[in-house]
């Protein structure tokens, strides 16, 4: 599910009396809380909540087998393949369970549980504390002085890149994807495969909109070169 | 030299790859040519590094209307800027895709079983 795109979103209500129970909970919990800011209402959600909130151990086995698939995906795009993963989700889901008697209302759990994802992976991310990677200068475009490319550029219209996806080109660019630096990977898995805006990438990274930009521009330079190297033959 | 083989010919030109009597030509049409005023002036009003520079901006369309049309009339006579655009929306576009749940493979969605065991262990425990 993208958490960022929807065709109905509201005003979280609940945050208020969330933010009661902040106190009682981890920091980390309360970061995670602070995700919750947009929400979509739909009936179904409405009844899951009330199951969940009457300890119906049935619902939340149900939920937790709907929704794990693509919270590991999420986690794992930001993570890459690390036992990490494994813990953002199960972070994720009893985060749920600590709020859900102060949760008032009608809220997409789903929605709510997949920012809360990204909140979690982006954290370990910024506590591994390692170096960052340096960006290959081959992966960006190169100009001569006078501004033009150095090298011709191919069009990708009649290569293996123009192609309809299927399931083994998509498994090879999100190898490319994982290739990246984790500054420009993280900025463009948050704007461009979890649909969020600029707006929103920025304040998920704690940067400034115009130092979020630079980074998806960046890193979708990046990732279009190391696609390009990777999927083949594109001269068509 | 007439007008096509003049434009043809810029990009080497521009890069220095001309032999000097070829580079020659390309001045003297350059200078004389009534035809290529225009292409000279779109040639000169945008670099393609400036292009690149602010790309997500014309691909998000958030230039101002008159520097999105320096963008337009720039794509009009440069084939590896229409190119690498082409390349960069398709690269955001493989990776939305990328990331559809229809196209993740069988392996990416199995579950450790042990995983929801603990999660459901764990979320048991905060019940009590």
């Amino acid at each position: 599910m993208n958490a960022c795109v929807s065709s109905k979103v509201y005003a979280f209500t609940d945050w208020p009396v969330c933010a009661e129970g902040v106190a009682r909970i981890r920091w980390q919990q309360a970061v995670f809380l602070r995700a919750a800011f947009f929400m979509v209402h739909t009936q179904s959600d409405v009844e899951l909540l009330a199951r969940l909130r009457a300890g119906d151990h049935g619902a939340f086995e149900r939920l937790v087998h709907e929704r794990i698939g693509p919270m590991r995906a999420a986690a794992r795009r930001l993570l890459g393949n690390d036992a990490d993963v494994d813990e953002v989700v199960q972070d994720a889901f009893l985060a749920l369970v600590r709020v859900l008697s102060n949760y008032r209302g009608e809220a997409a759990l789903g929605t709510w549980l997949h920012r809360v994802v990204i909140n979690g992976a982006l954290m370990r991310l910024r506590s591994r504390a390692t170096a960052e990677e340096e960006l290959p200068e081959e992966l960006l475009p190169s100009f001569a002085d006078c501004g033009i490319f150095l090298e011709d550029q191919q069009s990708w219209a009649s290569g293996p890149l123009g192609e309809a996806m299927r399931a083994d080109t998509a498994k090879q660019v999100r190898c490319c994807v994982d290739r990246l630096p984790v500054s420009l990977r993280t900025a463009v898995v948050l704007r461009d495969l979890e649909g969020c805006s600029n707006e929103e990438t920025a304040e998920l990274l704690g940067v400034t909109v115009n130092a979020a930009k630079l980074r998806v521009h960046r890193g979708r330079q990046a990732l279009r070169s190391l696609l390009e190297s990777t999927l083949g033959d594109c001269a068509g | 030299m007439n007008c096509e083989e003049y434009k043809a010919a810029l990009h080497d030109y521009a890069l220095g790859k001309l032999a000097p009597e070829r580079a020659a030509q390309v001045d003297e049409h350059r200078s004389n040519c009534p035809h290529c005023v225009e292409f000279n002036a779109i040639c000169e009003e945008l670099l393609c590094r400036d292009f690149v520079q602010f790309l997500d901006d014309y691909v998000d369309d958030s230039l101002l209307p008159e520097r999105r049309a320096v963008f337009e009339r720039h794509l009009s006579i440069c084939d590896d800027c229409v190119n690498y655009l082409e390349s960069y929306r398709r690269t955001i576009e493989l990776g939305v895709e990328s990331a559809k749940p229809s196209l993740a493979e069988p392996q990416d969605d199995s579950i450790p079983s042990d995983l929801i065991k603990a999660i459901l262990d764990a979320a048991k425990l905060e019940d009590q």
